[in-house]
């Protein structure tokens, strides 16, 4: 009964948005617009070209790399109104072919050179782009994506993969992938994009709201909810878990008992790293019994030995 | 839930199929150019060689390298050049273990299917051993008991030579039955996606996320009430995961607006519901499920294992360009996780005595979560930008709370009746936290930009000791004057203010009689966690960051980087010493805490590193990089008799004595150092594609914990001798070093390629808690018995596990031979 509830809700909103969408389909294809002369004050009065043979007159070895990625392809199927294929990002070119010079490059302000790709590519994941970290710390989207070659199998990056792309500008991180506890990143089974969504505005760019939501999509054993509750856990996994890289064993902050020692003092074997139990500081220190630390299901779950 | 599911499905695709159809152009008379398709694409193939020398787990811990023919890459792609549509396929170890295969045709801009297939092998150890026999359904069985003599679980009881000898058979068991045991799991993941952009309005998608976990991970088997009484056991556990994500979106993009809706419907399966195996110790009566000693003991033990458990959201997006280029922004979403097991029995078998009646049969756990964000990005001057924000999340719980006994399926008190301080109750755990906001970006003169960000978060939480208001401050300064060079310096301030806090809050985790009032460990009467305590997620905290970045570009072949990042968590919470007894009536009401805080104190890293690129000429490439990593945390606990709470006086002279004893205290002071870096070059050796890369890569890691106080000594400060059952002083440093040393070659030959690969890999690991070799710990027979060294009677100091170091040190060779052909 519940999943019907939420399936009628769900499909609820996919129609109004379908019915939005389709409502407005009658209307010419609207666009954002692009107001050219204030990226570049020597667009004023420009009008677009609209003919890419003129451009690759001169331009032929820029565009013979780009004749092979996504973006050629998608205008040659649907050439964009009015401006065409290269002036579409490079706004209207009248003036350069009179002139042929660099004076009417796009500034290299990220606001600038962003505003051209929004024009199409605010949609999806890109929703909340100017109003998270990347944005507002003058990251463009040209510091990580290439236009005009294919350097990636996906998503038009600068380097070849999603992991070289981020470590450009996040070094301190690519230290920690080494670390004895890690996620397969360096051995290419996931990349940041798996729990960062680096065009939105959630905190530190995850993919969900929070941290432990963007773990469950991988972690869902741990999603519970359990009858039994660990607090801090349910809380959030970064409260015991370092997920970039660790030293210790299953990415923890610190090394087990003195992780669990920072919070529990009720007496007896739980307050000492060593008190002749299997809480010992050898094998896995207080897990060894309390193993259900996520949260337990068991009746006698009470102290997550169950 | 298909009945709904599939219509919309099917409404969706042919809402797609129907716009599609109306956005075709119109035919004109002159005949069409012929369609020009370009295939495109490259198989590489060879063999792969491996020497790992103690065959270590650690090598292969997210990889399949072994002796292997194989198809390391396999691309093709299909391309109208005309007509826009394409398709592109790529295979990396393709059928291996660690494959990756991803599929992606449509038209860009109209439609896309995407199909993402990727192995993850997940190896924790190639040399786990057990006497346990897997026989399916998450049981586990040995082929004989160990017959043991010293039959006795009480406290009071020493009797070391039964003990000892009971030791000396479990090490003789060992030789004759262990076997080695897979520890590995493999998942397997897919993505399965279907969108459709054909109107510049709208977009629509539809994919199906499928994760499969399946294999063994290291678990342990608990049966026992109290650690002295604890029968332990480390198992395989059995992994049979099953995840499957369903998600419908739909967006609309209008003129200066964007509207967007996601269902999420995710379900998580567990193959094996519980896990039950057999206590290696006991044997039973003819038709008796429990062993007779002191007190009984089950034969079997049992845990449930991770619940199966669905997750629905509802997101909704919208955006809007309003005037002046500034933009607003909102979302909001709503979830639920649901999970309704049916309960195991408090006993395994049918002891009358434990099976009390549970509270109910299912789990009936619900929660719920609400999100919702706002954000405004707007320029009132020239030059300036100014982004406002608030966001709420919150977290309900619906689980109903009940009361529970602790009563386990094995021992407990000698009449049959349990503890009542073990009379539990399930607690709703919920939380909820505001975040709100500005910042402000203002764009100076010669490319100097200042960012101020000042934000608020509060954090309320049901059944915690405290709640949380935070203000944050953050300023940047950046400064690019030309493409050739960029720099940034960053600063936060964060103050956090935890609400007065509620020691007892852990009370509500009880529920008592007035009969169980007079116990001197009542944490209804007393406390539950030493008075000085604080929870560090929930109190003071005190942190600063700045970060330092500065990039170099000469020339175009070449650059460098580097970075400093220095951060500092102070927990100090003012902590005083108290009265947690007054007001009670005891007798020593006004017993006093030392009044050191207690817990995790300090916390700070320190990061610093440089990354080089030269191109010296256009056919070599050069790459180098170092960094430093230092964490560092300092933290502090007390060492006291939890059954004398109400009266501490009376142990003044105890080794295990009263929680207001100062001398009582330890420290650990722990240092985490990382030093990494790497080395890579490429040289293109002839005109015709000859190339040799090569790249070096270590990792260093040291963890040192400095520890001092209570366990080096005793609390008059008489040393401990190292077998004494508190003995612990400063473990040895744990270090961990790797190094990745690779080296290609390729040279053309006529149509194909030759690719010959070498690597070499050395990682070398000491560490304290994997061994059997510090002063606390001894091996028994073999190492999967380990011991600690004051050999008490108590079976709690005593671990049957899988092995120690289960992925050691190793120095591993590859080799590799292939062809790889462009077509």
């Amino acid at each position: 009964m519940l999943q019907k509830r939420w399936i009628r809700w769900g499909s609820l909103s996919l129609a109004l948005v379908l019915a939005a969408g389709l409502s407005a389909y009658a209307a010419s294809k609207p666009r954002k617009a692009v107001d050219w002369a204030s990226l570049n004050a020597g667009f004023k009065d420009a009008t677009f070209v609209n003919n890419a043979e003129t451009c690759k007159s001169c331009h032929a070895d820029a565009m013979h790399g780009y004749a092979g990625t996504v973006h050629a392809r998608a205008f040659a199927a649907q050439p964009p109104a009015g401006s065409g294929d290269c002036e579409s990002c490079h706004g209207p070119r009248s003036k350069h072919v009179e002139n042929p010079t660099g004076a009417l490059a796009i500034g290299e302000a990220s606001r600038a050179q962003s505003a051209i790709c929004l024009q199409c590519h605010e949609g999806g994941a890109r929703f909340g782009w100017k109003a998270g970290a990347h944005a507002t710390s003058d990251v463009s989207c040209t510091s990580c994506h290439t236009v005009m070659s294919k350097q990636s199998p996906r998503a038009m990056l600068t380097k070849a993969t999603a992991t070289e792309t981020c470590a450009s500008c996040h070094p301190e991180i690519r230290g920690e992938l080494n670390k004895m506890s890690h996620h397969p990143i360096r051995e290419g089974r996931m990349d940041c994009a798996g729990c960062h969504n680096v065009h939105g505005s959630n905190t530190a760019l995850l993919t969900k709201p929070t941290q432990n939501d963007t773990c469950y999509t991988c972690h869902a054993e741990k999603r519970g909810p359990f009858v039994w509750e660990h607090a801090p856990v349910r809380e959030s996994c970064a409260n015991c878990h370092t997920p970039h890289g660790s030293n210790q064993r299953t990415l923890l902050t610190a090394k087990d008992p003195f992780l669990c020692l920072s919070c529990h003092n009720y007496g007896g074997h739980i307050n000492l790293p060593r008190y002749n139990r299997t809480s010992n500081p050898y094998g896995n220190g207080c897990s060894n019994c309390h193993v259900t630390m996520h949260g337990s299901n068991h009746p006698s779950g009470a102290k997550l030995t169950r | 839930m298909k009945r709904t599911l599939i219509p919309l499905v099917v409404a969706l695709v042919a809402a797609a199929a129907l716009a599609e159809a109306q956005t075709k152009p119109a035919t004109s008379d002159a005949a069409p150019p012929a369609p020009s398709t370009v295939i495109s694409g490259s198989v590489t193939a060879g063999v792969l060689q491996v020497s790992n020398d103690t065959n270590s787990a650690k090598f292969t811990e997210y990889r399949d390298l072994r002796d292997k023919f194989y198809l390391p890459m396999v691309t093709f792609g299909a391309l109208d050049a005309s007509g826009g549509w394409g398709l592109e396929f790529s295979a990396a170890n393709a059928a291996q273990n660690d494959q990756t295969i991803l599929m992606r045709t449509g038209k860009p801009g109209v439609w896309t299917v995407q199909a993402d297939w990727s192995g993850i092998p997940h190896n924790f150890s190639n040399k786990a051993v057990t006497p346990y026999i897997n026989r399916g359904n998450g049981l586990f069985t040995v082929p004989a008991t160990i017959p043991i003599t010293f039959k006795k679980l009480a406290t009071s009881a020493p009797d070391t030579a039964n003990v000892l000898a009971s030791d000396n058979l479990i090490a003789a068991y060992q030789t004759t039955y262990l076997a080695p045991v897979a520890l590995s799991t493999q998942t397997n993941a897919g993505r399965f996606g279907f969108t459709w952009d054909g109107l510049d309005a709208l977009s629509l998608g539809v994919r199906y996320d499928l994760r499969d976990t399946s294999g063994s991970k290291s678990g342990f088997g608990p049966i026992g009430d109290r650690p002295p009484r604890t029968l332990n056991v480390q198992l395989a556990e059995p992994v049979d995961y099953r995840t499957g994500d369903f998600t419908l979106s739909a967006e609309h993009q209008g003129r200066g607006y964007q509207l967007g809706a996601e269902f999420l419907f995710s379900s998580f399966a567990n193959g094996t519901d519980t896990l039950k195996w057999q206590n290696m110790y006991t044997s039973a009566a003819a038709g008796a499920d429990y062993d007779v000693w002191d007190r009984l003991v089950s034969v079997y033990g049992q845990r449930p294992l991770p619940p199966d458990n669905q997750y629905q959201n509802v997101t909704i997006n919208g955006g809007v360009d309003m005037k002046g280029d500034s933009r607003l922004f909102g979302t909001v979403s709503i979830g639920q996780l649901d999970q309704n097991a049916t309960l195991l029995p408090y006993a395994y078998g049918g002891s009358a005595l434990l099976n009390q009646t549970l509270p109910r049969s299912t789990a009936s756990a619900s929660m719920t979560t609400t999100h919702a964000a706002v954000d405004y990005v707007f320029n009132p001057v020239r030059k300036l930008s100014v982004r406002g924000y608030f966001r709420q999340y919150s977290l309900g719980n619906d689980t109903p709370s009940s009361n529970w006994q602790y009563a386990t399926q094995d021992t407990y008190n000698t009449n049959g009746s349990v503890s009542y301080v073990n009379k539990r109750t399930s607690l709703p755990i919920a939380w909820a936290r505001q975040n709100f906001g500005a910042e402000a970006t203002l764009r100076m003169a010669k490319r100097n930009t200042l960012t101020l960000v000042f934000e608020h978060e509060g954090r309320d939480f049901d059944h915690r000791e405290a709640n949380t208001d935070e203000n944050i401050f953050r300023a940047t300064w950046r400064y690019k004057p030309s493409s050739k060079m960029s720099t940034e310096v960053r600063y936060l301030y964060g103050g956090r203010t935890g609400s007065a806090y509620n020691n007892t809050v852990t009370h509500e985790g009880y529920w008592y009689t007035a009969a169980d009032s007079p116990d001197n460990n009542n944490p209804a009467v007393t406390f539950d966690n030493h008075p000085d305590t604080r929870r560090y997620d929930v109190i003071d905290r005190g942190r600063q960051q700045v970060d330092f970045r500065l990039n170099l570009v000469p020339a175009e072949s070449f650059s460098v980087s580097a970075y400093v990042r220095y951060r500092a968590d102070d927990f100090d919470s003012g902590v005083g010493p108290s009265q947690p007894l007054a007001g009670t009536g005891l007798a020593e009401q006004n017993a006093v805490s030392p009044g050191n805080q207690l817990g995790l104190l300090e916390d700070g890293r320190m990061r610093y590193g440089v990354d080089l690129f030269f191109q010296p000429v256009p056919k070599v490439t050069v790459t180098a990089f170092l960094n430093f990593d230092k964490g560092t945390s300092a933290m502090k606990s007390l060492e006291y008799n939890e059954n004398n709470k109400q009266n501490p006086s009376t142990i003044a002279t105890a080794e295990l004595g009263p929680w207001t004893r100062a001398s009582s205290q330890w420290t650990s002071d722990t240092t985490d150092t990382t030093f990494g870096g790497g080395f890579g070059a490429s040289f293109q050796v002839s005109e015709k594609g000859a190339a040799l890369i090569a790249d070096y890569t270590f990792s260093l890691a040291d963890i040192d914990i400095a520890y001092g106080g209570f366990g080096t000594t005793n609390w008059d400060g008489t040393a401990f001798p190292t077998n004494h059952q508190f003995y612990f002083a400063t473990p040895p440093t744990v270090s961990e070093d790797l190094h990745m040393f690779n080296l290609r070659f390729e040279i053309p030959v006529k149509m194909l390629f030759v690719v010959l690969g070498y690597g070499l890999e050395s990682y070398s690991l000491n560490d304290w808690q994997q061994g059997s070799s510090a002063p606390w710990v001894e091996a028994v027979g073999a190492d999967t018995l380990l011991r600690d060294t004051s050999r008490s009677f108590q079976w709690g100091n005593r671990l049957f596990n899988l092995g120690t170091y289960l992925s050691p040190s190793y120095t591993a060779h590859m080799g590799f031979v292939g062809l790889r052909c462009r077509f």
